[in-house]
């Protein structure tokens, strides 16, 4: 009897139920040759392999963050040897790639094999008798002369207090208890696992369906998503399975903010956007985008990605709007020089923008206007400058009689265009993979408690009075042994003070 | 005279340098006495550096207007603040002798080189400005605070194995067997594998009032680094999900195999091997020790390296 330990107390192998090979059915069979894949040797080689992988490709420079001249002078004649072995776009290369499916499978495989036996140590509820947890290697004892309902009774609430579900037997036999704290930690790796699982699926997914565009637009441009000049489906070909909606975003304007006392530092970029349906003609969504703040709808997405300065200038010449090009020089200065008024005037509106050195193009400190006339500056005298005027942004003024009003420099918008109906599934793997590492570092704490009555003297009580009980704890834990083992001090020193005969209630030994 | 409240940013953390190095010379002190009012003015003076050092971060967040974590300086403040904290609830529950001198050594290395680096503070970048960077970026740095702390741990361990009393004992994995945890069971709190509750209380109280302490096994230096790395493999996981979300919403993808993410992610591979190897239970306390300290050295690339590199997306971090 006493070598009839349960599996409860001592732990069972995970997975290690053995079948007889002549009897193993075809599923079996096929889970048997799997074996391999789902082995934790293989895990622990391929999370090796991924890392070193990963880490070449850190050291090693890599085509699109480097250019490919300086990778060609840097490597030599070692360069066709190592592009052939993909060193130099690790992340796609033939070895990577298999690396991942394999690592794949081997979480599949794996996470299978250990879901069910982390489920069972998880929700079994075994009870064990004094016969087994003597025989266990960590357990200890306690005699006490009190009532057995009491005593039950406080050992329960004992362990309700330190937060332990309790269990007790409810069959016949020698009372006994279970408690167990945190058990669903148990399931932790298989819950990550599963995440890691759905996130790589969610990837793949993404791959076939998604695409990114960019687009290079000023404002007042409107295209469709179908004229973009930079579309890049995620697959080529015939593998790629997405579709590009029907939409159209219109630039209603573009603004570079700055900081007030920095004028120098831009503090973020304002892009306003309207996505229509090309069909309907019906407005979708319309937002101020900027960085960290895209224009979302469905499962396409519009990004404030880049800027960049077209050269232009918005100016206001008697009340109206104009574009005005930077498109000259004088005396080795970018300047723009605009006709306005009557062709047989020849009279032309000359503006030198003034930018500001750290973002050229972008911000236009002020401009000079001037006007030109018949091959000279109206109003320029010998040793005396012309008439001009000085106008930062938003001032409007007169010179000659003319309205002239500086707007801002015209600035391009780069948005990035994004399909990805994969995102809903990232986000839930997310979710999943972060709440199964939480889950992870709880620690399951178990301990069995089982009373010998009076009746049946144990061996280590011989030689005692036969009128006291013994209690016999048994505990186990998979990890945080120190804590566990601080939590079981206090608990002793509780359970002792609990047992202790109370003689002033009239509880006598 | 000068108030607390005229005290900048800068004053509070040479005062806390101050406090470091008299708990410093404390815990020095306790390896060789056991005296609990030693352990108490140690484990004060430590929480008083937190003290100073949350204090001058949260000025400097007033002065900058934003929660002050977007250089070189502010993230080794707080991975030092991180570190403090996790340390002093450490020492609060467990009370490891050897610890606390070499945690006080590495804080004041990283706070003292921290204040060798331009402490200017700069308007955010564009890129920067986003609720994220106020979550992704504590949660990574508190990992690396827990990996700091598993680092020490593992080398505390491999001296007691190569060198100290343990050296001859057979060292094992406390999840690689189930001897493991009985001997560290054992070790920790005084318990035979069987025994009687009264005797053992007993026992237990006379060892107290005669102020004997075990020695510390190097294994219970094996459990503490396998703890750190099991707070620390999460958040940094949680943390690069949060930097992939980041990533999503400001430029449009969740990875974009950065030097950052990539070396963040041989960090996060290394510890899933230490993980995993403790879990297949074939391998030696040493050999884990050591796979700690190489995912240490490789959390270290991800941390400084890449940031001396100045590449890519994470350039912001650069130092200097």
């Amino acid at each position: 009897m006493v070598n009839a330990v349960s599996p409860g107390i001592l732990g069972s192998s995970p997975g290690a139920s053995k079948i007889n090979p002549t009897s193993r059915t075809f599923p079996e069979q096929v889970w048997g040759w799997l074996a391999c894949f789902r082995s934790v040797h293989l895990a622990i080689t391929l999370l090796t392999l991924l890392m070193l992988g990963v880490f070449a490709g850190v050291m090693i420079p890599q085509e699109g963050l480097v250019e490919l001249a300086d990778i060609k002078t840097q490597f030599g004649e070692n360069y066709r040897v190592m592009k052939a072995m993909g060193l130099f776009n690790v992340y796609s290369s033939y070895w990577f790639l298999t690396l991942e499916v394999l690592f794949f499978f081997n979480l599949l495989f794996g996470s299978f094999q250990w879901l069910r036996p982390a489920f069972l140590a998880a929700v079994r509820k075994e009870f064990s008798g004094p016969e087994h947890i003597r025989v266990s290697p960590r357990h200890f004892w306690v005699r006490s002369c009190q009532p057995a309902g009491d005593l039950c009774e406080s050992i329960q609430q004992i362990f309700k207090k330190k937060g332990y579900r309790v269990w007790v037997s409810s069959k016949s036999g020698p009372w006994r208890l279970y408690a167990s704290k945190a058990s669903f930690s148990r399931l932790g790796p298989a819950v990550a696992h599963f995440g890691i699982l759905c996130l790589l699926l969610a990837s793949v997914y993404g791959a076939f369906t998604g695409f990114t565009a960019q687009k290079l637009a000023v404002p007042g441009e409107t295209f469709s998503f179908s004229a973009v000049d930079r579309m890049m489906p995620k697959m080529d070909p015939p593998f790629w399975q997405g579709t590009i909606p029907d939409w159209q975003v219109t630039v209603q304007d573009f603004n570079v903010d700055f900081y007030e006392d920095r004028p120098e530092t831009v503090r973020q970029y304002f892009a306003d956007l309207e996505l229509t349906n090309n069909r309907e003609q019906t407005l979708l969504a319309q937002k101020q985008i900027s960085v960290n703040h895209p224009l979302s709808h469905g499962d396409v997405t519009i990004y404030q990605a880049s800027f960049a300065p077209t050269g232009k200038l918005f100016m206001m010449i008697n009340g109206e709007r104009k574009t005005v090009e930077v498109n000259t020089n004088f005396q080795d200065r970018p300047i723009s020089m605009t006709p306005i008024g009557q062709p047989e005037d020849a009279l032309s509106l000359v503006v030198f923008p003034f930018f500001v050195k750290q973002d050229p193009g972008v911000k236009a400190n002020h401009v000079r206007v001037f006007l030109h006339q018949g091959g000279s500056f109206v109003g320029a005298s010998q040793g005396k400058m012309p008439q001009n005027l000085k106008l930062f942004e938003g001032e409007t003024k007169t010179l000659n009689g003319i309205q002239v009003g500086f707007i801002k420099p015209e600035v391009a918008t780069g948005l990035l265009i994004k399909k990805s109906p994969e995102t809903l599934w990232i986000y839930l793997a997310f979710a999943i993979i972060c709440i199964g590492t939480v889950m992870c570092f709880f620690s399951q704490r178990q301990i069995w408690v089982a009373l010998e009555p009076p009746s049946e003297p144990s061996d280590f009580a011989k030689g005692e009075s036969t009128a006291s009980h013994t209690l016999y704890f048994h505990w186990k834990t998979n990890k945080a042994h120190l804590s566990f083992n601080k939590e079981l001090d206090a608990l002793k020193q509780t359970i002792y003070e609990c047992v202790q005969p109370k003689t002033e209630q009239g509880v006598t030994p | 005279m000068t108030t607390f409240l005229e005290i900048n940013e800068m004053q509070w953390v040479h005062l806390g340098v101050l406090l470091l190095i008299g708990s410093l010379f404390l815990y020095v002190l306790r390896t060789l006495n056991t005296s609990k009012g030693l352990w108490y003015t140690a484990w004060s003076l430590l929480a008083g550096t937190v003290a100073c050092l949350v204090i001058s971060i949260t000025l400097r967040s007033v002065e900058a207007e934003y929660f002050a974590l977007s250089n070189m300086y502010e993230s080794l403040m707080v991975l030092s603040i991180g570190m403090m904290m996790a340390f002093l609830a450490l020492d609060r529950w467990f009370g490891l002798r050897g610890l606390g001198w070499p945690v006080c050594l590495a804080l004041l290395v990283s706070v003292g080189y921290a204040t060798t680096l331009p402490t200017d503070i700069h308007p955010l970048q564009a890129a920067l400005q986003s609720y994220w960077r106020s979550i992704h970026v504590p949660v990574i740095l508190l990992s690396y605070s827990m990996f700091t702390l598993s680092f020490i741990s593992s080398i505390i361990y491999l001296v007691k194995a190569y060198w100290g009393v343990d050296k001859h004992q057979p060292l094992v994995s406390v999840s690689g067997g189930r001897m493991g945890g009985d001997m560290l069971t054992q070790s920790l709190s005084h318990q035979v594998f069987s025994h009687d509750l009264e005797a053992d209380l007993k026992q237990r109280a006379e060892q107290q009032q005669s102020a004997i302490t075990l020695a510390e096994s190097a294994n219970i230096y094996d459990e503490i680094t396998y703890r750190c790395i099991s707070i620390g493999f999460p958040l940094l996981a949680i943390g690069i999900i949060l930097g992939g979300l980041w990533a999503n919403e400001a430029w449009g993808n969740y990875w974009s195999w950065d030097p950052k993410e990539s070396m963040s992610l041989v960090t996060l591979l290394a510890y899933g091997i230490y993980l995993h190897l403790r879990v297949n239970g074939e391998h030696s306390a040493k050999t884990l020790a050591w796979v700690s300290v190489g995912g240490y050295i490789m959390m270290l690339i991800t941390y400084f390296g890449v940031n001396l590199m100045g590449l890519g997306l994470h350039s912001y971090g650069k130092i200097g």
